[in-house]
């Protein structure tokens, strides 16, 4: 049966800033230049969400668009779209939402929930011109 | 964690193409109007992807600054390469 990989895209805005408590005020700020401001700063993320699977043969899908896009929302737009994220999603408590750290966060959240299809590739783009992929290597 | 960052880059450039081992005719055969002596001219939109364990104390592969910093020294304002007439690099 032929493989295919099939892109779903979503987009949702977040604000954030870079900061780690072990660093020194100035350490922060030589590393994480204008990103350290406490207050945040925002962008419009665009999300693509590749999984891969063979074709159904009576449906012609490698998954149901529909579940796919509901998944999406529920797992990661939902819990992402307008939110502050150092300070509203739990796993940024523990780490800095950086667009790599964004990318496992997502996978993390998606992965159990697929089961037809499996997941591919997360890519999250934070400007047209600066994205990040993540394939669940360790 | 592995992952992959990706930061395009755009810079403008002149060119001609054209090769001394062929003659005229056959130079105009093969190029084309790209061959034309005055050159001409692009806007290049360069993809430098980088791949590598994620830092825990940072949440980076690479500081985007470092990687602005290298590929602007070493592709798109590299000394020597005369033809190269500006750059814009995203922010």
């Amino acid at each position: 049966m032929p493989m295919v990989y099939l892109t779903r895209k979503a987009e949702f805005s977040a604000s954030h800033y870079y900061h780690n408590p072990e660093f020194t005020a100035e350490e922060n700020k030589r590393i994480f230049g204008k990103c350290n401001n406490p207050n945040g700063h925002g962008h419009n993320y665009t999300l693509e969400i590749t999984v891969k699977g063979q074709v159904d043969e009576h449906s012609g899908f490698v998954v149901d668009l529909k579940q796919l896009k509901a998944i999406m929302n529920r797992e990661v737009i939902d819990v992402l779209d307008h939110r502050f994220l150092n300070k509203e999603v739990a796993e940024f408590q523990e780490s800095i939402p950086t667009t790599e750290n964004l990318a496992i966060s997502i996978w993390n959240r998606l992965r159990s929930k697929l089961n037809v299809a499996k997941l591919h590739r997360v890519r999250v783009y934070e400007t047209p011109d600066l994205f990040v992929d993540y394939y669940g290597e360790a | 964690m592995k992952a992959y960052l990706t930061r395009r880059y755009w810079f403008s450039a002149s060119h001609r193409l054209h090769s001394d081992a062929m003659s005229a005719q056959e130079n105009q055969a093969v190029y084309g109007k790209c061959n034309n002596p005055y050159g001409h001219g692009h806007n290049y939109v360069v993809e430098i992807s980088v791949s590598g364990p994620v830092d825990p104390a940072t949440g980076m592969i690479a500081n985007l600054a470092d990687l602005d910093g290298f590929v602007e020294r070493e592709v798109t304002r590299r000394p020597g390469w005369y033809a190269i007439s500006s750059i814009w690099t995203p922010s």
